[in-house]
């Protein structure tokens, strides 16, 4: 008895201590996120392999990371992300063991340890005015017993010290105009020389005294014409660019401190030349390769400037930098296509480069493109022959290792340039597909089962627990190419920079196929594409087991706005182009609008930079459906530079040379024109056009109804005074402000219109269902803060008299025109914010029932989840009861930061640029994708799962539970029976 | 302490004072409507005088200083896609601010009828359901401005029995940011193309100037304030039972199990000493059986 009364008081106890938990579980982890790692589009590679340790590559990217690359395996050992504007340069490794990058335009030199990444030293160069680049590290320079190197950057030359990054000497050679192309030291001597060019047209030559950077000689010679393009070193004293003109090869020469010229006609080399020829930078001794409008071709300089050409290649080929192999022996690598395979031919400087060291043909994949850049490096093979590895990065920026013939490794670092992304379903479950597989796996499910509940028992081994864990994250549920009733699983398609069109499985991230656009729509008419955005095209319901998604890929030939547009149509589940279609007029803006046609495509208004709309898909169908509409079409543009917006509205026709049914003239409705000498736009929001709302009341703790005023047609403006939009600390409270705007797009109405004194941007904002909120700096209290600005309709405010609505006296049902006087109130409060944000978003879900949650990206690269409710504007110092109970959160000065609402856990998305979510079908989930440089992944719910069991949840335990309590009955019954029986022969 | 802490709370009540002051000071949300004095406006101070719409009253009273200077710019009007012409003026004075910088203040319009084509004009955009627009300079000192501000709203929108019509114009200084225009009610849907009986305007015009945005008062003092107070003046206490009911069920659980308990202790006292009764009657029985 007295047991019985311990157990029971215990449990009391622990139920009364125990609260539920919010947070993730350690085993929880990677259940349902995921997490990848990239570093962007390879710059610059740099081997080390010398050592007996860890082989490595150091490589530096288009994104600014300096990464430390295992070589075997391609995982990154080491990683670092340079700021947004902190270009790499240049990339080298000093003494064996720093990693020099040179950034910021010359400006900041820093050395990594090249082990573990860690920051040896950084150095701030100074300078006069930008120049390129340069970065020379000799092998043995001591000077004072300092090892050395020599930096050029802004104008300047430095002299820096390897081991701590002091400058030891620095001199001014810009000032006479002066750009320095090649610095050439070579070992041994006590003299840096500095080649370049003055004027394009002046060669000069300055010898620096390596000790004190002290002029020992200069020279300068004219070149009438002038010269165009780089000087390109083929050895210490040659060096040879192009004329002006383009057609005329120039050697030259540097002897005792004179300067020769040796200019040799094109023409003489290569007879069908015409055109312009480009010198490409490459280092090889002797050599240097020519790019004609045909062709590439190698030339060797002999005797003193003599030119002879060695090959001619088509220009697919991609050549590397060559790498000494002995004494007086170099190798550089040739890489040429053939349609599915690569041919790296490794060719070596003995015999005038005739010779092959290596040919190897490997089979590559066809959607990663032509190759972009080639490194080679070098290895002794067990029979003391050399044996050779490139590294090569592909037009889809992906990275592989070749060796032997074959691809070691690859990384798909495409997909850290993420531009756009979309969700699309997987196909439906069809009948026979899984039932099999069930079947199949029963005995392993039973087995899983049973550790489940061995584990939940805690009567698991170790081992057992590592099993749970590891079949739980890699569950084949999750990774099932089908459709399922949660729709937790989806295809995320992204549109890259390169041009390539990925799907991810939100399960587990991994790529189910991947299109090349880029080579797609590269043709004589459009030589650059550039990739834009991409939408939802056919999104089949209906005819979902016959028809796929599919999607539209908008992207322009050339950077410029007016340049052509060309789109593509893509099947979502197979990965290929079903149509394409330009190049066409040039494209501004993409509308899709609320209208789909009988084979459920979407129909979309693209505008062109003449203000000129275009309807697709050009058939007669959606023409009809859309001059239906026509007359209840607006969007509005907006004018950065100007300060000015627009409001638009569409003609029945269009003023073309060719008729076309598909194009409306734009009619301005309506022009708002900020004073430009105080207002400056920085930001904008709209709301998202699928967001659902469910519901369009709010009832207060008064038993007051407020109706929200939910207009699709709501933009969001924010301006600042033109001195603030410099980064923060460069202007004063007094001389800056933020205003924002909330504008009716249909009629161009400012409902709201407020101003934060002391406050500038950066301005993050989104606009969802009758709210708004706006992150901003304020000056004066030296803090970020967080806004927000909710809209409630005062016209339908009349509409609670319950016998009304029952008489019909309401105007609840009369049609809604923007025109109408608009009658709204406005709530607004601000809260200090301790982050500053990169990114901000609101979760989605597919009723909109469930409480949201805005997805602040912070500073830090991660994702911090924050509750609607903090941000409330009725939130008050001392919330009544009845308050309370609506949940209305006692007023605070800031808004908190909880640790366990990082979506992101400990991970970093780093480079974070945008977050994106889409509801699932489960009310209470939302998917949220991070991307970056990093992508994540991961499932959020904001209200807690309330309307489903977790996965967690141990249906095995709770069956032998049900069927202990079962055999208990009868072994109780039957025990009970027996005393009574017992009891009665008494 | 409690003297100390009163003293603590006013102190600190006296402290905060000057920062809980927030002034209600808006600029001058001066508007004058000309015609419609039925027209309710929540922000409106004072009810709106009316005068015929086709003249314009001038009132002695209202010249304030001397320093004022007079603006006057033009409100032009298009049908649908035609060009602008002219269609109405409006007057004011031009008032130097608290804030530095001119504002507008003492808002005129005149609004010009329309002629025969114009009417012409009107009823074939309520037959097309298209557009009548408005413009106005963007800066009423160096008109236009960088661009007219322009608005449009649907001809059926206006036709009332008259032609009612609202001008807000949002300001900044001496610029005009924007017009908002259109009915001062509902906008009637679907069209009726019955054209207005009388062939005037009812205009009504508001000027509009910014807001500082809202702050509440330092936050921090009064959550101290709060906290003072919650130590002076305590809220009701709950009762007893309230309080503790989560441990007086279970302990009056377990004292009832153990009264139970005490009350089968005799029981099975008299239960042990039973056996040998009943051995003893069995013998008896098995006796008396023989």
């Amino acid at each position: 008895m007295k047991m019985a009364i311990r157990v029971f008081m215990l449990l009391v106890f622990i139920m009364c201590t125990s609260r539920p938990i919010s947070s993730l579980y350690e085993d929880q982890v990677g259940l349902a996120d995921w997490h990848q790692q990239y570093i962007g589009k390879v710059k610059h590679a740099v081997f080390h392999t010398q050592k007996a340790g860890r082989k490595r590559v150091i490589v530096s990217t288009e994104e600014n990371v300096v990464a430390s690359l295992d070589l075997r395996h391609g995982e990154i050992f080491w990683r670092h992300v340079l700021g947004p504007k902190d270009v790499i340069d240049q990339l080298d490794i000093a003494l064996g063991k720093y990693v020099i990058t040179l950034s910021s335009g010359g400006s900041v030199i820093r050395a990594w340890g090249l082990p573990d990444g860690q920051m040896v030293w950084e150095s701030r160069l100074q300078g006069s005015r930008p120049s390129r680049s340069l970065l020379v590290i000799p092998k043995n320079l001591k000077v004072d017993k300092e090892s050395i190197m020599f930096v050029y950057g802004n104008g300047y030359i430095h002299a820096i010290a390897n081991t701590d990054g002091e400058v030891i000497w620095k001199k001014d050679l810009a000032s006479e105009g002066f750009e320095v192309h090649q610095l050439i030291y070579s070992d041994g001597s006590d003299a840096l020389y500095a080649v370049g060019l003055i004027d394009s047209s002046w060669v000069g030559v300055y010898q620096l005294k390596i000790k004190n950077g002290a002029v020992l000689a200069h020279e300068k010679l004219l070149f009438p014409g002038g010269f165009s393009g780089d000087l390109i070193l083929v050895s210490n004293d040659k060096a040879v660019t192009m004329d002006a003109s383009g057609t005329n090869l120039v050697v030259i020469r540097l002897r005792n401190g004179q300067i020769y010229f040796h200019p040799t006609p094109i023409t003489e080399f290569i007879l069908d030349f015409s055109g312009v020829g480009i010198i490409l930078p490459s280092k090889m001794p002797q050599m240097f390769i020519l790019r004609t409008e045909t062709s590439a071709t190698f030339f060797k300089v002999v005797n003193e400037d003599e030119l002879r050409v060695v090959e001619k290649l088509d220009l697919a080929s991609t050549i590397s930098d060559s790498i000494p192999l002995s004494e007086g022996d170099d190798a550089c690598a040739v890489i040429q296509q053939d349609d599915d395979k690569i041919i790296l031919t490794v060719k070596s400087n003995n015999n005038d480069w005739t010779s092959n060291l290596a040919v190897e043909k490997i089979q590559m994949d066809h959607q990663r493109g032509q190759v972009q850049k080639v490194f080679l490096n070098s290895y002794v093979r067990t029979d003391m022959s050399n044996g050779f590895r490139v590294l090569i990065i592909m037009e889809d920026h992906s990275l592989l290792l070749l060796q032997q013939g074959e691809v070691v490794w690859s990384r798909e670092d495409g997909l850290a340039s993420i531009i756009d992304v979309k969700v699309s379903e997987l196909p439906i479950e069809k009948d026979g597909v899984t039932v099999t597989k069930v079947e199949h796996g029963l005995l392993e499910r039973l087995k899983w089962h049973l550790l489940k509940v061995k584990g939940s028992l805690m009567i698991a081994t170790p081992d057992d627990l590592a099993t749970i864990q590891k079949t739980r994250v890699s569950s084949s549920d999750k990774t099932k190419m089908t459709r399922e009733r949660n729709g937790f699983r989806k295809l995320l398609i992204v549109l890259t920079r390169a041009g390539k069109l990925v799907a991810l499985h939100t399960g587990d991230g991994r790529i189910v196929w991947s299109l090349l656009l880029n080579s797609h729509w590269r043709s004589k008419t459009c030589e650059i594409p550039r990739f834009f955005s991409l939408h939802q095209w056919q999104d089949p319901h209906h005819h979902a087991l016959d028809e796929n998604p599919s999607m539209l890929v908008i992207g322009r030939c050339g950077d410029n706005l007016n340049s052509a547009g060309v789109l593509s149509i893509v099947d979502a589940y197979r990965g290929k182009e079903l149509d394409h279609i330009g190049p066409v007029h040039s494209i501004f803006q993409v509308i899709p609008l609320p209208f789909t046609d009988s084979l459920e495509r979407r129909l979309h208004l693209l505008l062109d930079a003449n203000q000129q709309a275009h309807l697709y898909p050009r058939t007669v169908e959606s023409l009809g459906i859309f001059q239906q509409e026509l007359g209840n079409m607006y969007w509005y543009s907006v004018d950065r530079d100007e300060s000015i917006l627009r409001g638009h509205g569409l003609k029945k026709t269009c003023l073309v040379e060719v008729p076309d049914n598909f194009c409306f003239d734009a009619r301005n409705v309506w022009t708002i024109v900020l004073p430009s000498d105080t207002e400056k736009i920085i930001a904008t929001a709209t709301r998202s056009p699928n967001e659902v709302v469910h519901t369009q009341a709010k009832v207060t703790s008064e038993h007051d109804v407020m109706y929200k005023h939910i207009s699709k047609n709501l933009l969001f403006l924010a301006t600042v005074t033109p001195k603030a939009e410099q980064p923060i600390g460069s202007v004063t409270p007094d001389a800056s402000s933020l205003t924002v705007y909330v504008i009716e797009t249909v009629s161009g109405r400012i409902l709201h219109r407020v101003t934060h004194p002391g406050s500038q941007g950066p301005v993050h904002a989104i606009f969802s269902e009758n709210w708004v909120v706006y992150h901003f700096f304020n000056l004066k209290a030296h803090r970020y803060e967080i806004a927000v600005v909710e809209i409630y309709d005062q016209a339908r405010a009349e509409n609670k008299d319950m016998l009304k609505l029952v008489l019909g006296a309401h105007n609840l049902t009369s049609p809604v025109t923007a025109y109408s006087r608009l009658e709204v109130s406005m709530k607004s409060q601000s809260y200090f914010f301790t982050h500053s944000v990169k990114a901000m978003v609101v979760t989605q879900t597919i009723k909109g029932i469930t409480s949201r949650q805005v997805l602040v990206g912070t500073i830090g690269d991660q994702v911090l989840a924050l509750d609607k409710r903090f941000l409330d504007p009725r939130r008050t110092v001392n919330p009544t009861q009845a308050e309370k109970e609506e949940g209305i959160i006692p007023l605070t000065d800031s808004l908190p930061i909880i640790s366990q609402s990082y979506v992101t856990h400990d991970l970093k998305v780093e480079g974070l640029r945008d977050i994106v979510t889409f509801p699932a079908k489960l009310e209470s989930t939302t998917l949220v994708f991070a991307y970056g440089i990093d992508l994540f992944f991961a499932r959020l719910a904001p209200s807690k799962t309330y309307d489903s069991l977790t996965e967690e949840f141990n249906y095995a335990l709770l069956l032998i539970t049900i069927l202990a309590l079962v055999v208990g009955i009868f072994v109780t019954w039957i025990w009970s029976e027996k005393e009574e029986l017992q009891d009665k022969w008494r | 302490m409690a003297p100390v802490l009163l003293l603590l709370n006013l102190l600190l009540s006296l402290a905060v004072a000057p920062y809980a002051f927030q002034s209600d000071e808006l600029h001058d949300d001066e508007f004058v409507g000309l015609e419609g004095a039925q027209y309710h406006d929540p922000a409106a101070v004072s009810p709106p005088s009316s005068s015929p719409a086709t003249t314009t009253r001038r009132r002695s009273a209202d010249t304030g200083s001397d320093s004022d200077s007079k603006v006057q710019f033009a409100l032009e009007h298009a049908f649908g896609d035609s060009d602008f012409s002219p269609a109405g003026t409006f007057s004011a004075r031009l008032k130097s601010s608290s804030q530095g910088g001119q504002i507008l203040t003492k808002l005129r319009f005149t609004r010009d009828t329309f002629s025969q084509t114009e009417q012409d004009n009107f009823k074939k955009l309520l037959e097309d359901d298209d557009f009548y627009r408005i413009r106005i300079p963007s800066n009423v000192v160096n008109q236009p401005g960088r661009e007219y501000i322009m608005s449009s709203v649907k001809a059926r929108c206006l036709a009332q029995d008259t032609l009612d019509e609202l001008l807000v114009l949002h300001m900044e200084g001496v610029n005009i940011l924007a017009v908002s225009y259109g009915p001062p009610g509902l906008c009637q849907y679907p069209s009726n193309i019955k054209s207005p009986r009388k062939w005037s305007f009812k205009s009504h015009t508001f000027l509009k100037y910014g807001d500082m945005a809202p702050r509440s008062q330092v936050f921090t003092e009064a959550a101290v304030e709060e906290n003072v107070e919650d130590e002076t003046a305590k809220p009701p206490e709950k009762s007893f039972w309230a309080k503790y009911w989560m441990y007086l069920i279970p302990l009056g659980l377990i004292v009832m199990n153990a009264v139970t308990q005490a009350m089968n202790m005799p029981e099975e006292q008299a239960t042990g000493q039973a056996p040998a009764v009943a051995a003893g009657r069995g013998q008896a029985t098995a006796v008396r059986r023989r």
